[in-house]
C-alpha cells in the first residue's frame, strides 16, 4: 500500500510542478494579439475541460500510439501526460481569472514610474495574480490528489489500484478503509502546506 | 521655453472625440488647475501627456523634447525619456498592495534608475517624514487611510525626481476631512516651485494655489487665465454656469 502511496505522491508532485508553469504560459499565450494562437488556446482549454479526464488518459495511452507521430508511452508516462495537459488547462483558467482581478491602475502606475512591461509583470502583476489565484489553486491541488486514483484504469499501481487488488486477494474491505485513510492523510499534509503558502502571500499589516 | 508645450492635440475613443484641438503651454514652476465638468476631457488630457493614452493628432513637447509630433510618435526610448520627467498621482492611488510603504517607494527607483543612490533610504524616509508618515514605512497599504495612501502615492512619484507632477483628481475619492491633508501636501509642493497640473473639483483649492486655470468643456479649453480672471470675470457663458453650479 505504501508503494502505491509513493506512486500517488510522484504523480501529484510531477503534475503540479509541470502544469502550474505550463498553465501560466497558456494564460499568457491566450492573451497574445495573434488570433490563430488564441484560437488554438481556446480549443485546447475547451477540449480539456469539456471531456472527462478518464477519456483523456485512455486517449494518450491507447490512441496516441496509433496516430502520427506514433508516440508510445508507458503507463505512468501516459498518465502524467494526460494529467499535465488536463490540469494545465484548469490552472490557465485560474490564472486568467487572477489577472482579470488586478486593477489596470496597477500597470498604469508601474508605467508612469518607468517600469517596462517585463518588470511590471514580474514585480507588480504576477505576485498579485498568485495571491488572488491561491485559494482556487489550492482547491485544484486537493482535487488532483484524489484524481490520481483515475490512473488505475490503465493499470498504474497507485493507492486505489493496490487497495482494489488487496481487497480481491484477502477478501477483506480493510484495504479500502486504509486507502481512504491514506488519501485523507496526504490531503491533510497538503492543506497545511497550502495554508503556509497562502500566509506567505498575504500582504497586510493586520494580524488575521 | 515652456516646460510643457501642447499644440493641436486631438484624441477620440471610437466615434467620440474627447479632445478637440487642444493647445496650451505650461511654464516651469507653474501650478495649473484644470477644471470642467465630468466628461470634458480633463483626465484624458493628463493621460495623453504621460503616454497612458495615444493621441490621434497634435504635438506634445516636454522640456523642449517632442515625443509626439503631428500625431506621429517618436521611438519608445524618446517617449519614455520625456514621460519620465513627469510623475503622476491617480484618483485611486494605485499603490502596490503587495509591497510595504517603503518598498512602494524604493522598488520602482531600484528597477528604473541605473545609478542607485546609496542614500535611497534616507531620501524615502525624509520624504515620508515631510508628509507626516515616517511611522508608516513598514506597514502595508491596506492599513492606511485614503489620505495616507494618497500622500504615499505622491511621495512615490517624487522618488523618481520628476520635474512635473500630474494629479488626476487626487482628492475625488476622499472624504472632505481627509482631503485637507492631501491638499496640504500638494500646497507644500507648490511652494517649492514644483510644476504641477491638477485635474480637480476642489474649486477653493484651485483658487488658492493655482497660478493659472484651464477651464475645459466638451474636449476644448474654453477659457484660461489667472484665478482672478476666471472666477471674477469669466468671459464664457458655460464657465459662468459651471462656476455658479459649483458654489
Amino acid at each position: 500500500m505504501l508503494d502505491g502511496a509513493k506512486i500517488t505522491v510522484l504523480i501529484f508532485v510531477v503534475v503540479i510542478t509541470v502544469s502550474i508553469p505550463l498553465g501560466f504560459i497558456v494564460t499568457l499565450l491566450g492573451k497574445t494579439p495573434y488570433k490563430p494562437v488564441t484560437w488554438l488556446i481556446n480549443i485546447y482549454i475547451t477540449v480539456m475541460r469539456g471531456t472527462p479526464l478518464i477519456l483523456q488518459i485512455f486517449f494518450v495511452y491507447f490512441v496516441v500510439p496509433h496516430i502520427p507521430p506514433y508516440i508510445t508511452f508507458d503507463r505512468i508516462n501516459a498518465a502524467l501526460v494526460a494529467f499535465i495537459l488536463n490540469y494545465a488547462a484548469y490552472f490557465a483558467e485560474i490564472f486568467r481569472g487572477g489577472l482579470l482581478a488586478i486593477d489596470k491602475g496597477q500597470s498604469e502606475a508601474a508605467k508612469v514610474l518607468g517600469l517596462n512591461k517585463l518588470q511590471t509583470y514580474i514585480h507588480i502583476i504576477i505576485p498579485q495574480m498568485i495571491r488572488v489565484s491561491l485559494p482556487s489553486l489550492s482547491n485544484e491541488a486537493i482535487t488532483l490528489v484524489k484524481d490520481t486514483s483515475l490512473v488505475y484504469v490503465i493499470g498504474v499501481a497507485e493507492i486505489s489500484y493496490v487497495a482494489k487488488t488487496a481487497v480481491s486477494k484477502h477478501v477483506s474491505i480493510m484495504p479500502f478503509v486504509m486507502a481512504g485513510i491514506l488519501y485523507l492523510l496526504l490531503i491533510l499534509i497538503l492543506t497545511v502546506v497550502l495554508r503556509l503558502i497562502e500566509k506567505k502571500f498575504r500582504y497586510t499589516s493586520k494580524s488575521l | 521655453m515652456s516646460i510643457i508645450q501642447v499644440s493641436h492635440l486631438k484624441k477620440s475613443f471610437g466615434n467620440l472625440q474627447v479632445l478637440k484641438d487642444v493647445s496650451f503651454n505650461v511654464e516651469k514652476g507653474d501650478v495649473i488647475a484644470i477644471l470642467g465638468s465630468s466628461g470634458s476631457g480633463k483626465s484624458t488630457l493628463l493621460r495623453c501627456l504621460i503616454d497612458l493614452e495615444k493621441i490621434d493628432d497634435g504635438t506634445i513637447a516636454i522640456d523642449g523634447e517632442k515625443f509626439v509630433e503631428n500625431g506621429k510618435y517618436m521611438p519608445a526610448s524618446v517617449v519614455k525619456n520625456a514621460t519620465l520627467k513627469m510623475g503622476m498621482v491617480f484618483q485611486h492611488f494605485n499603490l502596490f498592495p503587495h509591497m510595504s510603504v517603503i518598498k512602494n517607494l524604493e522598488k520602482p527607483v531600484k528597477l528604473v534608475k541605473k545609478d542607485i543612490n546609496i542614500n535611497l533610504r534616507e531620501k524615502s524616509m525624509a520624504l515620508l517624514a515631510k508628509v507626516g508618515l515616517a511611522d508608516k514605512a513598514e506597514v502595508y497599504p491596506d492599513s492606511l487611510s485614503g489620505g495616507q495612501k494618497q500622500r504615499v502615492a505622491i511621495v512615490r512619484a517624487l522618488m523618481m525626481n520628476p520635474e512635473i507632477m500630474l494629479f488626476d483628481e487626487p482628492t475625488s475619492s476622499l472624504d472632505p476631512e481627509i482631503t485637507k491633508e492631501v491638499l496640504y501636501t500638494m500646497k507644500q509642493l507648490a511652494e517649492e516651485k514644483m510644476t504641477m497640473l491638477i485635474v480637480t473639483h476642489e474649486i477653493g483649492f484651485a483658487k488658492e494655489v493655482a497660478a493659472k486655470i484651464l477651464f475645459m468643456s466638451d474636449g476644448e479649453i474654453l477659457e484660461s487665465g489667472t484665478p482672478d480672471e476666471i472666477f471674477n470675470n469669466p468671459k464664457n457663458e458655460r464657465t459662468k454656469l459651471f462656476l455658479n453650479n459649483s458654489y
